[in-house]
């Protein structure tokens, strides 16, 4: 009997479950940031409160750039629409 | 004798303004307020008015300048970033008076990129809610969203970066920087000991690690191609080589952003001796190495085109080898390395003024060459639907305003930092103290 190891297999349905953005956002891309935030609660030298500090710097600017265009938009729409 | 670079030397642009300094500013300021303009009559008359809108007005194209300028500014805000933490991973200090530069560019350049989708949105409020209020549903699918996820984290880790860093600067200079400014530097060192510093330069590294892995292979060389790259109905993105091949124009774009930047600080603020001909020198032969890895991989594509390609793929690639833009931009980039080669060669060729028309004619290049492939490949479809539009695009005032603007903008940006706080490192004053004592890398 001949061992198909490179036979034709059944094509994988990509769409079919997780689709691509959710992985490649969540596991693909968002990586570097998971280990960089990990690094700095456990890495050395390194002490909890600055690691916070770090992540307060991420969310809070996350939240300065998107909540002002936020605001923005509802303004617009109780204005002109 | 050499200088000595001293705190005086980064101080300097805090402390003294000239009469060029007004001058630049309000050229800005009308090159900005041309684009206010311009905005202001999109935003009264719609999106026709740049004839972008619906099926386009040119041939089908529905995306013109706008997002060429978009792709552009972005490579620009890339490299700043990389050669910033190029500086602190891989330790090529010789670049350590750039990279606080390069960071604001990163900053300034990625304000103008997001810009510049809120632009061609049409209407302004569209992009919240198709990015933020249906964030859940369209992050599995669309490579536009996927697009503002990485740009908004890409902004953030730069900021965070660049908000780390200030904290020990604004800290020791802090009596000579300006008290109109107290409030912000309160911000910025709340709560700073010099017991964090070691921590600090730590979690920085770190960041610098994300950021070099993120920016090059996930955001400029990932998201953006794929904006394009993903869609089977427009042969002329179609193509997986996209990837590397935006990423070295970035990368020559941003390294062209850098030395102009550099050439220019430099001469206003005497920093000869911290942004040396050999850093400018150094950074003309990364500029090379760039554009020799963006031809070659435009040979790459064009083979694959002209040799037994599908019909939809020759077509587009006929047009693209056909077209005057394309000629300027492959011209203009051949010409530079092929010099960029010959002052290796022989050294007594290159000037730091020639440095600053290689930036200009690369940055023209990469400008050209990414709107030309924006609009040929909606010109040449996989299929027919836009063959009955008539025409033939070519940038309206107001996209052409929009390109005025935002030079102008991140100019005014650049100018309003040169008076808030130091735009060189105090670290690299100190390790040309010896202070810190790191070793010169041979780059």
């Amino acid at each position: 009997m001949v061992l198909e190891i490179f036979g034709m297999v059944s094509p994988v349905d990509y769409w079919e479950g997780i689709a691509p953005g959710s992985w490649l956002i969540f596991a693909v891309v968002l990586v570097p940031v998971y280990t960089a935030v990990a690094a700095w609660y456990l890495g050395k030298p390194g002490n909890p409160k600055m690691a916070t500090m770090g992540v307060v710097y991420l969310v809070g600017l996350t939240l300065a750039l998107w909540v002002p265009f936020y605001i923005a938009t509802v303004l617009i729409g109780i204005i002109f629409f | 004798m050499t200088r000595e670079p001293s705190e005086e030397d980064i101080l300097r642009p805090l402390k003294h303004t000239s009469m060029w300094y007004f001058v630049a500013l309000g050229i800005a300021g009308i090159g900005a307020l041309i684009w206010v303009a311009g905005y202001l009559w999109q935003l009264q008359h719609g999106l026709a008015v740049t004839g972008l809108s619906d099926w386009g007005s040119g041939g089908g194209v529905t995306w013109g300048m706008y997002i060429g300028l978009f792709i552009w500014w972005v490579g620009i805000a890339h490299g700043g970033i990389i050669l910033s933490a190029a500086v602190r991973l891989l330790g090529m200090d010789r670049y350590q008076p750039v990279a606080r530069l390069a960071e604001l560019l990163t900053i300034g350049a990625l304000s103008m990129a997001g810009l510049m989708i809120l632009v061609h949105t049409g209407r302004p409020d569209r992009l919240v809610w198709s990015v933020v209020v249906s964030y859940t549903e369209t992050v599995h699918s669309s490579p536009l969203v996927w697009d503002v996820t990485v740009i908004t984290l890409y902004f953030v880790l730069t900021a965070t970066y660049l908000a780390l860093t200030l904290r020990y600067d604004i800290s020791r200079l802090r009596d000579d920087l300006p008290g109109l400014f107290t409030p912000f530097y309160e911000v910025v060192t709340l709560g700073y000991t010099e017991e964090e510093d070691p921590i600090v330069e730590r979690m920085v590294w770190w960041l610098a690690l994300a950021i070099i892995i993120l920016a090059p292979l996930l955001l400029h060389g990932g998201v953006i191609p794929w904006l394009f790259q993903l869609m089977p109905s427009m042969p002329g993105w179609f193509d997986s080589v996209q990837g590397p091949q935006f990423l070295t124009i970035a990368l020559s774009s941003a390294i062209s952003g850098v030395i102009i930047l550099s050439y220019v600080m430099r001469a206003r603020y005497d920093w000869y001796h911290l942004l040396s001909d050999n850093v400018l020198r150094g950074l003309t032969n990364w500029l090379g190495l760039f554009v020799l890895l963006f031809l070659w991989l435009q040979l790459q594509q064009v083979i694959s085109g002209v040799f037994a390609a599908p019909i939809s793929v020759g077509t587009v690639t006929g047009a693209m080898l056909g077209h005057p833009v394309y000629w300027f931009a492959i011209g203009v980039s051949v010409l530079i390395l092929a010099l960029i080669f010959a002052s290796a060669i022989r050294p007594s060729i290159w000037s730091p003024t020639l440095a600053v028309v290689f930036s200009v004619g690369i940055l023209s290049a990469t400008l050209a060459e990414k709107v030309l492939f924006l609009v040929e490949g909606l010109q040449y479809p996989g299929f027919g639907l836009y063959a009955a539009i008539p025409g033939a695009y070519f940038p309206s005032l107001v996209e052409i305003s929009a390109f005025v603007g935002t030079v102008s903008m991140v100019t005014i940006f650049f100018l309003v930092v040169l008076k808030v706080f130091p735009v060189i490192e105090l670290h690299a004053v100190e390790s040309h103290d010896g202070d810190h004592g790191h070793a010169e890398v041979a780059d």
